[in-house]
């Protein structure tokens, strides 16, 4: 047998064989590091593959490691999962359901980890243990506080509504900015100064395609694809709107939802041909027309590829990519970030436009949860509040580049610019009130951005399907309202059996929740009926009609 | 040899079905256990086998079978998908334990979950039956007078009316809940009775007024845990507003910059209060470094 016939039968088993040698040794690794009879071992899973955030996070479990052992004399381990944001579902999922489920696990992505039924069933609510001050505070000027209130928001957004508990601990928050290549945008503009108004954004991206042009240049202002045209869209569309909003937002919530914007529709108290939506996707067009060539078809890694090229100066994204831009262009070029200006002194648009959305309300991100099959509850809920002291989330999240989520965390300086900001506006106006009005008004935004068809073609098609398919969707969605009501009433009917029959009540905190489901269900209640009622007398109104 | 096959084949089935029989035999209390520990986690799904094989087991009218019945009903209630002839039956346990529970612990809770079965859509094609809910939840007010479950069934009884937008009834529920309010002062709901007779207010009698003062009120009976701060605020000063009632919508404003130090409305309510000529207090930044060493 010749070598190459050799190579060519063996080759497959040899592979096999290495693989199953390797995979026998790195098992037996594991075994011996993490599951050695005096090494207690927790587990814990996350997706954040971005750069830096294993490093940031091991630094932590090191120290944690340390300390323990010099507390305690008990080793304990604290072994990390990455998994891909494509496999993290069906990871999770499967752990969760065959009880083999890491400790802790980023919440997300699966449905194991999201749904409001199976959180319940698999996570541990954390709300006794929020509400008792984190011991490794003790010496700080937070020793003494509720863990709850040392975050930011004190972990309000972090509160489930429908489970009445609080079910993850964040470590960090994100906003979005726009980023710019410091060194060719002061080639460019022969100054550092980054546009303090709309006007000065527009003109700063004429600058830009014009040295492009006159030096034959492949420079766009602003690299693109459809997640940077949505990042944009959400920063200039909802500005416009806040007016209406507070005009049309009948039960005070401060946002108006597609069935509360359908009945203020049909009381002709709002139209897609209105100046105020015209001005918006005027206004959104503007500046999708500084995005290159093509920008419709580009992915969003083919746009920080753009940005990262330095062939476009500018590009929007979240705080989560800092670490990875800043990475990329390392001895590249310097980057810089700046917040979206608004239109508020522009001539046409100011009468609109008062302000941007507020950052105030932000939500803390990185949510760990605990695995209720865990059986190292105790040391779990430990380890989250070693990370979560001011001290260990600031080193954390500055070595990293994130948003830290304890008070008095400091930021590094170059995360100044992503800093809330609480000056703004809030609320929603959303108007997909069918499937399709979603679709095709969605699908047309598009094409409204990409200039491949005019505000006034748009609105006459978003007038025409909504107006087509309203009073059904709006039904439709009243029937999906009350249903989801279901939900409460499901866990407000295992509440009170499970009082009924005396069952334990670890926390004392069931007659609360059984009060917080009731006043869920009131309000809930009340808003489906007043909404039919108001929907009735307008059909009512148009049949009388002749 | 393959007497040898045989024989270890048979022993493994044998074993399979012992194993199988142990697995799906219903365990007594142990089974209700489970069941209920199933319900806690919402598995009604689960849970609703484990009940039906223990009601099976145990003499009808027993208080086993009468545990066992009302967590078959509850489960065939929540269970999903959200079945036709789950609910009916659900309905027709319930009535069974209405019918045999006098006296006994089981009414009150059978009464309560067969008018939110009643109160409710469940399915495609349900209908709202509202007749069935007041009647149940008049029976746990008359004949359970010393259940907890009194406060809850009051609440519902006034939702009932209030959510039929009929004017004349919502006038008619907030007249009884004062009454009750009245009668049990100390109520646990008192102040959720109230935010309720602050939303009739609103919604059918469109009296904002009314409805902000009934807010006011609520707040100072204390609100209900889980009632978010800034919205209730937010919500009471725009109603005040509207009403004409300056006063109390400039002081819910300030509070909203003042006492809730993470909100979305501040900058609003600031600009609210410039609108209606009064200097507002600064904002408070939570993001601010000076601001974040933390209060106990």
């Amino acid at each position: 047998m010749t070598l190459r016939k050799f190579f060519q039968t063996y080759v497959g088993v040899a592979i096999l064989l290495a693989s199953i040698i390797y995979a026998m040794v790195r098992v037996a690794y594991n075994e011996a590091t993490y599951k050695a009879p005096d090494v207690t071992t927790i587990r814990i899973c996350h997706w954040q593959l971005e750069a830096g955030f294993r490093d940031a996070l091991q630094e932590l479990i090191d120290e944690y490691e340390q300390l323990h052992l010099k507390r305690t004399g008990k080793k304990i381990r604290v072994m990390q999962l990455p998994v891909s944001e494509r496999g993290y579902s069906q990871f999770v999922n499967t752990g969760l359901i065959g009880g083999t489920a890491p400790d802790i696990i980023e919440k997300g992505f699966a449905k194991g980890a999201t749904d409001p039924a199976y959180t319940a069933r698999f996570f541990s609510p954390l709300g006794q243990y929020l509400d008792e001050p984190n011991p490794y505070n003790a010496g700080t000027p937070l020793e003494g506080v509720p863990w709850k209130d040392t975050f930011f928001d004190g972990l309000q957004a972090a509160y489930d509504r429908q489970l009445l508990d609080h079910y993850y601990v964040p470590f960090s928050m994100f906003t979005v900015r726009i980023y710019y290549n410091r060194d060719l945008y002061r080639q460019i503009l022969g100054t550092d100064r980054t546009p303090a108004s709309y006007q000065e954004f527009l003109d700063v991206c004429q600058r830009i395609r014009e040295h492009g042009q006159s030096k034959g240049l492949p420079i766009v202002p602003v690299a693109g694809s459809k997640y940077q045209g949505d990042l944009f869209r959400r920063r200039y569309e909802t500005p416009f709107l806040f007016e209406l909003i507070s005009q049309t937002d009948d039960d005070f919530t401060g946002s108006v939802d597609a069935m509360e914007s359908y009945l203020a529709y049909r009381q002709g108290r709002w139209s897609f041909e209105s100046p105020r939506f015209m001005a918006a996707w005027k206004c959104m067009l503007e500046v999708s027309k500084n995005f290159q060539d093509g920008w419709l078809a580009a992915q969003r890694d083919d746009a920080v590829f753009l940005f990262v090229q330095s062939r476009a100066v500018m590009t929007a994204s979240g705080s989560w990519d800092a670490p990875s831009i800043k990475k990329q262009v390392a001895g590249q070029f310097e980057v810089g970030v700046f917040d979206f200006p608004m239109p508020t002194d522009h001539p046409e648009y100011s009468k609109f436009v008062a302000g941007p959305a507020t950052e105030a309300s932000i939500k803390g991100g990185i949510p760990w949860a605990i695995c209720r099959q865990s059986r190292r509850q105790e040391l779990c809920v430990d380890f989250l509040r070693f990370c979560t002291t001011r001290a260990k989330n600031e080193s954390f999240n500055q070595s990293i580049t994130w948003l830290p989520v304890v008070l008095g965390a400091k930021l590094t300086p170059d995360l100044e610019p992503f800093r809330p900001r609480i000056e703004g506006f809030v609320g929603d106006f959303q108007t997909d009130i069918s499937t399709p009005v979603k679709m095709i008004t969605e699908g047309n935004r598009w094409s409204v951005l990409s200039d491949r068809m005019t505000p006034e073609q748009y609105a006459v098609k978003a007038k025409e399907v909504y107006e087509r398919t309203g009073a059904e969707g709006f039904q439709e969605k009243l029937v999906k309202d009350g249903r989801n009501n279901r939900n409460l009433e499901r866990i407000l009917a295992s509440q009170l059996l499970l009082q009924h029959i005396g069952a334990p009540d670890p926390n004392g905190r069931r007659d609360e929740k059984i009060g917080q489901l009731l006043l869920a269900i009131q309000e809930f209640g009340h808003k489906v009926a007043v909404r039919q009622a108001q929907f009735e007398a307008l059909q009512k109104e148009t049949e009388r009609k002749p | 040899m393959n007497r040898r096959l045989k024989r270890t084949g048979t022993g493994l089935l044998a074993g399979l079905s012992l194993w199988l029989a142990s697995w799906s035999a219903p365990a007594g209390q142990g089974g209700l256990d489970t069941a209920w520990q199933e319900v806690g986690y919402l598995n009604y799904k689960k849970s609703a086998s484990l009940f039906e094989k223990a009601a099976k087991q145990s003499e009808p009218g027993s208080d086993a079978w009468i545990e066992a019945t009302l967590g078959l009903a509850a489960c065939l209630q929540h269970r999903q998908p959200d079945l036709q002839q789950d609910k009916e039956r659900a309905a027709e346990l319930y009535d069974r334990l209405i019918e045999i529970g006098a006296g006994k612990p089981v009414l009150p809770l059978a009464l309560m979950l067969r008018a939110r079965l009643a109160d409710q859509l469940d399915y495609y094609g349900d209908q709202v039956d509202p007749k069935t809910a007041l009647v149940c939840y008049d029976r746990i007010i008359a004949e359970c007078p010393d259940s907890p479950l009194i406060h809850p069934a009051a609440l519902f009884r006034a939702q009932v009316l209030i959510n039929s937008m009929d004017k004349t009834k919502a006038s008619g529920a907030i007249d009884w809940l004062r009454q009750w309010q009245a009668k049990y002062p100390a109520n646990p709901l008192t102040s959720m009775q109230q935010m309720l007779i602050a939303k009739a207010y609103k919604y059918p009698l469109q009296q904002p007024e009314k409805a902000a003062t009934a807010y006011v009120a609520a707040e100072e009976m204390g609100l209900p845990q889980g009632v978010v701060v800034d919205n209730y605020y937010w919500r009471v000063a725009n109603l005040a507003q509207q009403a004409g009632d300056t006063k109390t919508a400039i002081r819910y404003y300030e509070r909203i910059i003042t006492e809730v130090k993470r909100t979305g409305f501040a900058y609003e309510a600031q600009l609210r209060l410039k609108a209606l000529g009064v200097t507002p207090p600064p904002l408070f930044n939570p993001f601010a470094a000076d601001n974040q060493e933390g209060s106990k």
